[in-house]
């Protein structure tokens, strides 16, 4: 009886010890697969047309992660391919609002690996007001559409690209 | 279930969930997995190094008990161990690495047993907390990593034992199957040492730890071990070299991963350890407890049955 005692013991203090030791309110910061969009620009055009791609929030974050308490947008990458001796203008939008623009810089400068928001000067500011209402939509589980239009100082050769990346975290509470 | 609830039900829930925290971790896989899935390889590596340090060191102990180990003779003991590594301070945080063009280029964050996760700012809008970059936080807050396990002392044969530790648990719908096992032998030195006032013996044993094919900890221990036993009582100590390692294997769809396929074999940090400990035997129940010292600290108790 006495070795049936302490063996319960045991077994109650090992299943136990960790019972308390979880942090119940732990977010995990989670890179989630952001949006991303690729404009191929028509031979001989001088036009980016207005472009959107929609996104669910199973394709923005790339998997079902709970109860999400917030969101950061950390980087807007924009990458050209092809060459192009001109320059480039354009507007990116989150959700139809503009969040930057570019003012006829070198189409060059933004060859790969591209420019970062973070570390390029050929961006305007980031509209503060675009990306909390995208940040709204994430929290709320709305569909995210990343835009792009612009024009070119020239007429188009063949094999113009542009790639417009926004990458975002999420704070995930499993 | 919830995976904070599915973590209680894993610790609380039975001894063989009591395996380990890491083992609840693991056993939320489908969960765990897409956070891991997320991170890039210098990000896990600092933020789950701790389990590893912990969980290497807690594998290699409760091994050495009573150097006594007759020349011949039949010999069965069943024991449940159970031990747990000291967190210490410095393992609450790591420095993580910031995405490109961030400054500084690394930021201080927690690991697995730290608090709240830190932030380095977006250097084009230091005050927008929207554009920052975050670590996570921490999942455990506790200042013990424990492990339980069940082990199985036979022998003996030329003054040699096996011990033998095993927990297999099948695949339960998402759950992955985890097996632990350990086979080790420990052999007498006091048969060749006729007369030597205590006794003395050396011992070697294998771990292994899976669950699914996230998470595997392999190692090795070898320790010379003496003990002294009057009556009931029992003093036993050991040096103990080991080697403990933790293996994570994933892909990445994180975005700013260079490399999507993730392979990160963490080094237990615990490599060498002195153990100290005592025991009383009262017929066919031992207990014993013991402190064992290295680069992490942590203590190990046990209660068996056997002849």
């Amino acid at each position: 009886m006495k070795v049936k005692v302490i063996l319960m013991l045991l077994i109650v203090a090992m299943t136990t010890m960790g019972f308390e030791c979880v942090n119940e309110d732990a977010v995990f910061s989670i890179n989630v697969q952001g949006v991303s969009g690729t404009y191929l620009v028509p031979q001989g055009s001088q036009t980016l047309a207005l472009t959107t791609w929609t996104f669910t929030p199973s394709q923005y974050l790339g998997g079902d992660y709970g109860d999400i308490s917030n969101v950061r947008i950390y980087d807007i990458r924009v990458t050209t391919a092809g060459a192009f001796s001109g320059n480039v203008s354009g507007t990116i939008t989150l959700n139809n609002v503009a969040v930057l623009t570019i003012v006829n810089k070198p189409w060059a400068s933004f060859s790969a690996p591209g420019q970062s928001l973070i570390t390029s000067t050929l961006f305007s500011a980031p509209n503060a007001a675009a990306i909390q209402a995208v940040i709204q939509a994430i929290k709320s589980s709305q569909p995210v559409v990343l835009g792009m239009s612009g024009s070119l100082s020239s007429a188009a050769p063949a094999g113009l690209s542009v790639t417009v990346e926004v990458l975002g975290q999420v704070d995930a509470n499993l | 279930m919830h995976l904070i609830q599915r973590f209680r039900f894993l610790i609380s829930g039975s001894l063989v969930a009591a395996i380990v925290l890491v083992a609840g971790v693991a056993r939320a896989e489908s969960d765990f997995e897409k956070i891991l899935r997320q991170q890039n390889q210098t990000n896990v590596q600092g933020y789950m190094q701790p389990i590893a340090d912990l969980f290497g060191a807690n594998l290699h102990s409760g091994f050495n008990h009573s150097a006594y180990i007759p020349q011949s003779g039949f010999h069965f003991r069943f024991d449940i161990m159970a031990m747990a590594g000291l967190v210490q301070d410095d393992q609450m945080s790591y420095e993580a690495q910031s995405p490109e063009g961030f400054t500084p280029s690394k930021f201080k964050t927690a690991t697995i047993f730290g608090g709240k996760g830190g932030s380095v700012p977006n250097p084009i809008a230091p005050g927008d907390t929207n554009l920052a970059y975050k670590g996570s936080d921490g999942l455990f807050s506790t200042t013990i990593f424990p492990l339980a396990a069940p082990q199985i002392t036979i022998g003996h044969v030329y003054g040699t034992e096996a011990v033998i530790r095993y927990v297999p648990i099948p695949e339960i719908g998402s759950l992955p199957a985890i097996t632990l096992w350990s086979l080790g032998a420990r052999h007498s030195v006091s048969q060749y040492l006729e007369g030597f006032p205590i006794d003395l013996a050396v011992g070697a044993m294998y771990s292994s730890f899976s669950v699914g094919d996230l998470v595997t900890v392999k190692g090795y221990a070898a320790a010379l071990q003496a003990s002294k036993e009057w009556t009931v009582f029992l003093i036993y100590g050991s040096l103990q070299m080991e080697k403990s390692t933790l293996t994570l294997s994933y892909k990445t769809t994180d975005p700013n991963a260079t490399n999507q396929t993730i392979n990160i074999d963490l080094e237990g940090s615990n490599v060498f350890r002195a153990t100290i400990g005592g025991g009383l035997s009262l017929g066919f129940l031992k207990l014993y407890a013991d402190a064992n010292f290295g680069a992490i600290t942590s203590v190990s108790g046990g209660i068996g049955f056997g002849f």
